[in-house]
């Protein structure tokens, strides 16, 4: 049930480096015949947006980071970055993650393996929502990288969903 | 001369040449045409060389200010005198003043032309903050407005601008006084965001406040814009006059101030034993000096005084003020030689900045002072100061605001260490751009973010090795500059209309600025010519068109090529070496060049039939058969026979000493193509590796693509043979597509790849502690 709220107007001062921009590359694997998908994404986003009462501080990269911090992480991402290949959702695997040199961001590694056994990729359809429940301002940006295709798209609150036709 | 290139060998690779297909108009197009058209006429006031004219004027605003901090209440009151000279030509019949606080007032245009939209999934916090920025009553409530002697004077507020009708029009020279008084809701920081605002403290009941725009303000007035009376609406920051401030705070008895200027009532606001600290803090130049120790801070916040003490402060030639007030504060202070002048250094913080702060905010300060004066101008104020506050960073002259705050339990991370470094560092360095170097903030934020990014890249890294700075190396740009281009906007757009605000205005330029002075111009070149920018527009207001044709003025390199690319555009750079083709000179000499053209002719027959039938037939015809040979089954034509010696000799004769040297030389030659598929040209960088094993770098100035802005090609005369060529072997350009960079053709893994063949090394510190507790 979509949840109905009175339209209202929302402002919100940006504080020095709360910009609110993703990374994500899909990279068609040819020799493994996988996907490899690589997101870059500030630290902070991730950890204000996955940390609850329940879950308590994620502390990402640092000496003390929760034991459940790639679950919290996996799980969200699940529900918040949804690809499917001929129309048929494609559930990827947690490969790990990795504290980026500027330690401002995150990159987070996922694969979905074994990916064109049977038949050609003629369509990919990704649905990306990261962090678009705490931040309107929110811009994600993937790039689609298929041998000598790319496609570079751009995902907002109002433009959620994009699909890419492979055309054979 | 005649001597005959004969190609013996080519390897080409021919990666996706992106057939670029180039507006054929009549028009030049050329992306090294001169900026005149975009850049505006040089005058009086602003010369084409960057500086200003002998006409230039600027006004100026001096203000009296008293104002009072109702802590119960979280209100500020405020009266102030504000005295305004007209320096320009020309008559004004009215001024125009800035009340920012009126972004908070309900249904301010900020609020009603930022877009919104409505998730099925909302976080709590999100939408708790909607309401709380709905419900708070914001913006300046003006009791009245008069001149000197209480006369009202008649005004219209439209949002965040006021204008004011002057008795009698202000002509050159002539100043006009009057008076305002108000009031505001002071906004809770945390809830509904602000650049200023307070935290508040729930456990103990007491509030950091970091005050700004706190009263109303000139805008500017000069030849550029006119009254720059754009409305604030909130990305586009400020545009200020300077003038010199005196301002009276009163805040409760035990609170401590820190403010833009110098503290000028020291024996009333403090103790015996502070003045005493604070006197040998002057002279300590090494280390920090706590003046209010956090000790004295946590006795002071357990409980609430009912007096109050007034701080008064001075400021000169500035074009704002701010302040911060609590009774939490630590104060901490060190003595800086900037060019043989000394500067205060101060710290404010709460315990709750510790041990992160006493250690490493005051020593951030000093060091940025030093840095930026030795690549902008020495710092002419008497102090600067660092004051926390939790998770923004914002800059006012002599003052900033910054986050890093440890755990609770006083251990920090990596992250929050760094961050809050580069964060002072950061705010620290805007008091030279733009609070000195006053360039137009509500109109280009990359003038004041972007060439500051770039001094704060400079000075993390003399902070520290290797100092994980955000911003200025060319590959951390990559991946914004890659992007959909329905994503992008030109660093030449106004602050409110930016996408991206963060790479846009603050990574693109500074990233920018670094390749001009690492690869285009050279150190030495960019350094003169960015410090003349500075030393011509300190105290005065430059427009991009100032920085632009001083950094080419103090030069002498036509840099209109890169503003126009990389300012103008959002064009990106990928640069593809397509082809290699490799040369010999033909000796002509028939014992020598016979023998290299059988063995080529044989190398290239490679269908795999004929191998098959080298070994399937074991004799054909005419090798059983003598009567089905003749002269044409054994002829040779790589044979050399007498008559080719002869011909060779016969051409020796005609050829002079020069010429028979270059015959022999045995030189190579390499004509290398290049394309340009991301748009931007820029100079091509090359590493050579020969057969040997020895490398050479090569560089070509970017007007190698002045005549054709798509493909080119270059030929390299070489005594050695190559091995391979890499194009940008130093990552400085910021090429977004590294596979078409190499010869012989090259896949870069991706980062993906490169973190899972270490994924069985790796080890988070977690597992290497335990490991360690094992051992």
């Amino acid at each position: 049930m979509t949840k109905s709220l009175i339209f209202l107007i929302l402002y919100t001062i940006l504080p020095f480096h709360d910009f609110h921009v993703s990374h994500t590359t899909l990279h068609y694997n040819k020799g493994q015949e996988s996907i490899e998908i690589t997101v870059r994404v500030a630290i902070d986003d991730l950890e204000k947006t996955l940390e609850t009462k329940s879950s308590g501080k994620l502390k990402l990269g640092s000496p003390k980071e929760n034991k459940s911090s790639d679950q919290y992480i996996k799980n969200y991402f699940d529900h918040h970055l949804k690809i499917s290949i001929n129309e048929k959702i494609a559930s990827y695997h947690w490969i790990g993650k990795e504290i980026a040199k500027d330690l401002h961001d995150i990159y987070l590694y996922f694969e979905i393996p074994d990916c064109n056994t049977n038949a050609n990729i003629e369509s990919i359809t990704i649905e990306n929502t990261l962090f678009l429940e705490r931040s309107h301002k929110q811009i994600n940006i993937v790039l689609v990288e298929f041998g000598v295709l790319t496609y570079n798209l751009n995902f907002t609150k109002d433009k959620n969903r994009e699909t890419i036709l492979f055309q054979n | 001369m005649y001597f005959k290139l004969n190609k013996i060998n080519f390897t080409a690779i021919v990666l996706c040449i992106a057939s670029s297909l180039f507006s054929q108009e009549n028009l030049n197009n050329s992306k090294f045409k001169q900026l005149h058209e975009e850049l505006p006429t040089p005058n009086v006031y602003r010369t084409a060389s960057g500086a200003p004219g002998h006409e230039y004027y600027q006004q100026t605003a001096d203000y009296l200010i008293d104002v009072e901090l109702d802590e119960i209440n979280n209100i500020i009151h405020g009266k102030e005198t504000i005295t305004y000279t007209n320096n320009s030509p020309d008559v004004l019949s009215y001024l125009w003043i800035q009340l920012d606080q009126n972004i908070r007032a309900k249904k301010s245009h900020g609020q009603l032309t930022s877009t919104s939209s409505m998730g099925n999934e909302m976080s709590f916090g999100s939408i708790k903050r909607m309401h709380d920025q709905m419900n708070f009553d914001g913006g300046f409530k003006l009791e009245k407005v008069t001149d000197t002697n209480n006369k009202k004077l008649s005004y219209k507020i439209n949002e965040t601008m006021m204008r004011i009708e002057l008795p009698k029009a202000l002509k050159k020279g002539q100043s006009f006084s009057f008076k305002i008084n108000y009031h505001y809701n002071i906004n809770d920081r945390l809830k509904i965001g602000g650049r200023s605002g307070y935290e508040y403290f729930e456990k103990e009941g007491n509030s950091i406040y970091t005050i700004a725009q706190f009263f109303p303000r000139m805008a500017v007035y000069n030849e550029v814009e006119g009254w720059q009376n754009k409305q604030f609406i909130g990305n586009g920051e400020f545009t200020l006059p300077f003038g010199d401030y005196k301002v009276s705070i009163t805040v409760p008895g035990d609170h401590i101030v820190a403010a833009t200027g110098e503290l000028k009532n020291l024996s009333s606001v403090l103790s015996k034993i502070q003045i005493k600290r604070l006197d040998k803090a002057k002279n300590n130049y090494t280390d920090p000096e706590i003046i209010v120790t956090q000790k004295e801070a946590e006795a002071n916040e357990k409980t609430k005084s009912n007096s109050k003490k007034t701080w008064v402060f001075e400021a000169e030639n500035v074009r704002d003020f701010g302040w911060a007030s609590s009774r939490k504060f630590i104060w901490d202070a060190m003595a800086v030689d900037v060019g043989g002048k000394r500067v205060m250094a101060y710290s404010y913080y709460p315990k709750e900045g510790n041990p992160l702060w006493e250690q490493f905010s005051t020593r951030a300060v000093a060091h940025t002072l030093k840095t930026y004066s030795k690549y902008t101008i020495d710092y002419i104020y008497p102090q600067a100061t660092s004051v926390h506050a939790k998770s923004i960073g914002m800059e006012y002259p002599m003052i900033c605001f910054n986050f890093g705050r440890p755990e609770e339990d006083g251990t920090y991370s990596e992250r929050t260490k760094y961050r809050m470094i580069g964060v002072i560092i950061h705010e620290v360095g805007h008091n030279f751009f733009p609070m000195i170097i006053n360039s137009d903030e509500r109109q280009w934020t990359w003038m004041d973010e972007g060439l500051n990014s770039f001094v704060e890249y400079l000075t993390e890294q003399e902070f520290e090795r290797d100092y994980p700075s955000r911003r200025g190396p060319p590959e951390n740009i990559v991946q914004y500059m890659k992007g959909d281009k329905s994503g992008i906007v030109p660093i030449m757009t106004n602050s409110e209309s930016i996408l991206q605000f963060g790479n846009n205005a603050y990574g693109k330029p500074a990233t920018a600025l670094n390749i001009l002075r690492e690869t285009i111009m050279g150190r030495e070149l960019f350094d003169y010519a960015f410090k003349t920018y500075s030393e011509r527009w300190a105290f005065k207001h430059p427009t991009p068109a100032d920085f632009f044709r001083t950094m080419e003025d103090a030069s002498a390199v036509d840099l209109d090529w890169f503003w126009r690319g990389w300012f103008y555009t959002n064009d990106c750079v990928d640069i593809s070496l397509d082809q290699v083709k490799w040369f010999k000179i033909n000796t002509t000499d028939p014992d020598i060049e016979n023998p290299i053209a059988k063995n080529q002719k044989e190398k290239n027959s490679t269908y795999i039939g004929k191998k098959r039938d080298a070994a399937s037939i074991s004799k054909t015809v005419t090798e059983k058969d003598k009567g089905a040979v003749d002269f044409y089954t054994t002829y040779d034509p790589f044979k050399t026979d007498v008559l080719d010696r002869q011909e060779y000799a016969d051409f020796l004769n005609t050829l002079d000493a020069e010429e028979k040297a270059f015959l022999n030389s045995d030189k190579n030659y390499y004509e290398l193509q290049f394309s340009n598929i991301g748009g931007l040209v820029m100079p091509i960088i090359l590493e050579f590796t020969y057969t040997d094993g020895t490398q050479e770098i090569v560089r070509i100035p970017a007007e190698i693509w002045k005549r054709n802005n798509e493909n080119i090609k270059k030929v390299f005369i070489l005594d050695k043979e190559l091995m391979n060529v890499k194009l940008d072997p130093f990552l400085e350009t910021a090429d977004v597509d590294l596979n078409n960079n190499y010869w012989p053709a090259r896949t870069e893994p991706t980062r993906f790849q490169l973190y899972k063949q270490n994924e069985e090394k790796l080890e988070n510190p977690m597992q290497r502690a335990e490991r360690a507790k094992k051992q």
